[in-house]
Parts: structure tokens; sequence; C-alpha cells
């Protein structure tokens, strides 16, 4: 696999190359398994969807991915290395960030504190992380404005942001995130969808979980439909739109 | 890049470090004797603000190390050891028994992780009250120090004093490094801590060595200086108790509040010890109740609350207010 030159401090993978690549997974929590074979596809600076109904095993399966939960069959290859077992430190390292449904923020720190722990696997030294700050500064100022200010007494698209500029600074190439919208008024939303097209442009891949079907299929080029805990549909976001399985389910067309 | 101590702080940290050097020469061997507790709770408060306070385990272990310590003191001293070798190393034996002790209970959570650690504490003062080397319930007696009143009290205030400022020097160090960061987080979301890729098993036996080492090394002054120890007494629960209370009183997870709530309690305690001989256990109990009812975040978050609302006329509807968390 080829590596790309660097984009705006990310590195990137020339287009079309697959970063991601999930087969057969299966897992799940103690006695409960949950996902039942799941095939997936990310390729380098993608944006891709993964829509479903609660239940359908979307959170698990990026836990699964980003190693909070262990995997019981399938494999997970990134970026040519597979992932199974490796632990969250080491997947974290390799390139794989994860924005946790709910936002999961360290209330009692600034969000300066909180950014640096996002950069905190990396062991970098102090000048790597203020470069790195910057950085996340420049797609949200306002984080920079309020960076002295604690992480829990923000409102809810102010914590969406500091916990994707978190993610961030662990330099992914790939930014799973669950629950983009969750609880969000329309007009963060939108922000938000912004800000993320302008990392994708970095070149850092996006894998979106969202519920709300027509922001997630606006915003990827591609979806996956799951449903107890398989894909029961994928395709180019155009594709899923116009599906009337889709539409009937999702949208209440 | 984290954040380091504003400059008050390190003033505030020498300036205190200044004035407790000069105690002894301010005050009378009995005053300097109550001073020497204070440090020595102050030190039991802040180890378990490591574990108990920045990571969110309760542990009730403080007692465990403390016996550990003051027993290893008086073993390596009855083999010829001098103090300020065997002390140290009684350090170096709580935190190995926090390591071994961790990697088995680290990963309970809650209630079951503070059940465990009580439940060492407890096997550990049977194993003392039974085992031949710590001379069973009888306990062992250990070398006697020599010299004036002056001297003897001085010299267990001031082998005291060092733990403490090495124990406000590890704090200072642990919460300016990402070791500090790390261990908040996993308080906070031990999930999403594990995210970011805080290896939190690691952490938090780290945080557990560090709230065994100074308690442990207390216990060895504290051995030293009564030249006699028992099960009984140095693996009593009060001394997690009293950890705990401390800190909470002065703040948990905060920096100052462990010393605060040291010096205060402590100061209430003498007190009520001196003067109501029977009751101050009660006392005590009492204390507890309060802090958790009318200030459960510690005098620290009180003062800090008192400060913005604008000033001390805004205390009693502050006190009021956080009585009502506990309503249904």
């Amino acid at each position: 696999m080829s590596r790309g030159e660097t984009r705006g401090g990310y590195t990137t993978v020339s287009a079309n190359d697959v970063l991601l690549s999930v087969t057969g997974l299966e897992g799940g929590y103690d006695q409960v398994q949950i996902l039942w074979g799941v095939d997936l596809e990310v390729s380098a600076g993608e944006m891709v969807a993964i829509i479903g109904s609660n239940g359908a095993g979307k959170t698990t399966f990026l836990k699964t991915i980003s190693g909070v939960v262990p995997s019981r069959a399938g494999t997970i290859v990134f970026d040519g290395i597979a992932l199974e077992g490796a632990t969250a430190k080491e997947i974290v390292e390799r390139g794989i960030s994860h924005v946790p449904e709910g936002r999961r923020l360290f209330g009692p720190m600034n969000i300066e504190e909180n950014l640096l722990m996002g950069g905190y696997a990396r062991g970098l030294k102090d000048h790597e992380l203020a470069a790195d700050l910057e950085r996340v500064y420049g797609i949200f100022p306002i984080l920079k404005e309020r960076r002295k200010q604690l992480a829990g007494s923000m409102s809810g698209g102010e914590q969406q942001m500091c916990a994707i500029a978190r993610g961030l600074m662990a330099r992914p190439r790939l930014l799973l995130i669950d629950e983009l919208s969750l609880g969000l008024a329309p007009r963060l939303v939108e922000q938000l969808c912004a800000n993320l097209v302008e990392i994708n442009r970095e070149g850092v891949a996006i894998l979106v979980v969202e519920q709300d079907v027509l922001t997630a299929l606006d915003l990827a080029e591609r979806g996956y439909v799951f449903e107890s805990g398989r894909i029961a549909m994928s395709g180019t976001s155009d594709e899923l739109i116009a599906n009337q399985e889709v539409k009937r389910t999702y949208l209440g067309i | 890049m984290f954040p380091i101590w504003t400059k008050n702080q390190w003033l505030a940290l020498w300036l205190g470090i200044a004035v407790l050097v000069a105690i002894p020469q301010f005050t009378d061997n009995d005053g300097t004797r109550m001073w020497m507790d204070i440090l020595m709770y102050m030190i039991l408060a802040m180890s378990w603000n490591f574990i108990g306070g920045l990571t969110g385990y309760p542990s009730f272990a403080t007692a465990a190390f403390f016996g550990l310590g003051a027993y290893t003191t008086a073993i390596l001293m009855n083999h010829g050891a001098p103090f300020l070798v065997a002390m140290p190393l009684g350090g170096v034996v709580g935190a190995t028994v926090a390591l071994l002790l961790g990697i088995l209970i680290l990963r309970l959570r809650g209630h079951y992780f503070a059940i465990a650690t009580y439940g060492a504490a407890e096997g550990l003062r049977e194993l003392a009250e039974n085992l031949e080397i710590t001379g069973a319930a009888d306990g062992i007696n250990l070398p006697q120090i020599e010299g004036t009143v002056d001297y003897f009290t001085q010299y267990f205030y001031y082998s005291m004093l060092a733990v403490a400022v090495l124990t406000v020097l590890t704090v200072y160090w642990v919460t300016r490094h990402r070791l500090g960061y790390g261990l908040v987080a996993i308080r906070e979301n031990e999930d999403a801590a594990g995210m970011l890729g805080v290896v939190a098993t690691k952490y938090k036996i780290v945080a557990f060595m560090l709230s065994a080492i100074f308690p442990a090394m207390a216990g060895g002054v504290y051995a030293y200086r009564a030249a006699f120890v028992e099960p009984i007494d140095v693996f009593d629960v009060l001394f997690s108790i009293e950890a705990i209370v401390m800190a909470l009183l002065g703040g948990v997870g905060t920096i100052v509040g462990p010393l605060l709530g040291a010096f205060f309690l402590e100061l209430i305690n003498d007190f009520l010890w001196s003067h109501f001989l029977e009751f101050h256990t009660a006392f005590l109990g009492l204390i507890m109740v309060l802090v958790v009812i009318f200030t459960p975040r510690g005098v620290m978050a009180l003062v800090q609350e008192v400060r913005k609302k604008g000033g001390l006329r805004a205390l009693g509807g502050i006190l009021l207010a956080n009585t009502q968390r506990f309503k249904v």
C-alpha cells in the first residue's frame, strides 16, 4: 500500500486505496452477541455513513474497530495491517480515533486539557502538541476562544466540537464519530457538518454513525444500513436515498 | 504542555515548607508532637488522593500500607539496619505489595474495589497477629532512640516532615505530568480514556503504588517513635478512614484540599481528644456527616463557590442548596 504525501499535517493515502477493510466481523458483550458478520470498507480520504435503528449494532461496531470491545470472529485490516487483538492504545497509534457517543469529555478539565488528552497516546513533545493544538483551533476557532473554560460547562454543540477536536489531536487517518447530531440544534448540526467536510478535505477519512438519515447521506459519499448486527444494504448516498426500503423505514415517506 | 502550578502556588509551597521547618523553634515539645501528627495525616490524606481522589477508586488500604511500613521498619531495625535505611525500605515494601494487590483488585470498580482494599488491610492485620516474624499479637519492640527529649521530638518531627515534603513534591510532579491527567481521565470516564490510548490498568496500578509508598514510610517513622508496633495499632482501619475524611473535608481530587483537611481535622481531633476523650470518635462521625450533607465536594469547592457568588453572605444559601441534592 502506497503512502501518499503529507497534506496539512495529516498523512494521506492516495485516493481509492482501501484504508479500512472489515470482513465477517462478529462481536458483542459477554453473553450477548451483537454483530453477526459485518463487511465494510472505507477508502483513504473517504467519508462514509452508517445508519440504522437503535440497537442495530452501530455503536458496538465502532467500539470493536477501536478495540474497546473485543472482536470474536472476522478480520479488521487497517492500512494493510490486521488489527484484531490490538489494544485500544495501539489502534489509536496506528491512526484510528474514536469520538464516542455522548461526547464523553472530561468535565473538570478545561477545553485545552481535553484536547491535550487527545494527543495523549502519541507521547509527543510539547512543541508538537502546540502545533497540533493550533491546527485544530484553526478548524474550531470557538474552542480557542474558550480554551480555559471547563468542558462540562459548555453547550452540547461546543462539546461535540471539542470531542471531535480531541479525536483529531491523535492525528488520525480515520475518524470514527458516533452519533454526530444527537441532541443538537439543526443550526449546530449544519456547522458541525461543515467542519467535518473541512477535516475530510485535509485527507482524514471519516466513518460517521448518524441517526438522522438525511444529514448522514447528505454528508457522506457512501452509506451502510445496519440491521440487527448485519449490513442490510449499502451503496452511494444517492442510491440509498432513492431506495424504497430506506424511504419507508427511515424517512417515513 | 499541561499547565504547571502558578508562581503563587509554588511560593505558597516553599513558604509552607519554611514555616514547617521553623515550627519546633516556636513551640514546645507537645506542640511539635501535634504538628508531627498533622504532618502524618497530611501524608495519609495526600496519598489517598492519588487513588481515591484523582483516579476515583475509593481505597481503604491506607492502614494496610501504614502497617506494612511500620512492621518492615521494626523488623529491619531489629536486624541492625539503621532507621534511614529501614524506613525508605518500608516504603518500597508498601509499594511492592500495592503493585501485587493492584494487579489483583484494580479490575474491580466502585464498592467492590473499596471492599477488596478493606479486606486486604484486615487480612494483613490477621497475618501480623499470627506470624512469628511480626511477634504475633504481642507485637515487637524497636531499638530506642537515644538523646534528650528535645532531640527525640525534633528527630521524628523532621523525619515526618521529610516524608511529607516528598509527598507534596510527588503530588506536584504527578499533577503537572501526563500521569495526573491520565488518572483524572480514568476517573471521569474510563472507557473514553481508553479510546484515547490511556492504558488504564497501568495508570491505576501506578496510582495505587503512589498511595502506598508514603503512608508506609510514615508508618516507619511512627513505629520508630513509639519503639513498639502491634497489629491492632498500626493496621487500625481508622488510619484509612481518617485519610478519606480529611480528603473529603478539604476537597477530593484537589491539590491543597487534603492538606487543609488534614490540618483542620487534626486540630479538631487534638482539641476533642484532650477535652472529650470519650466522645472524640463520635465527633469525628458527626463531622463526616456534616461534610457530606453540607459540602459534599469539600471545603475547597465551597470556597470557590462562595467567591463566585459574592462573598460570605451567599454561604448559607450555598450550604442549603448542597443539602438539596439528596432530595429525591
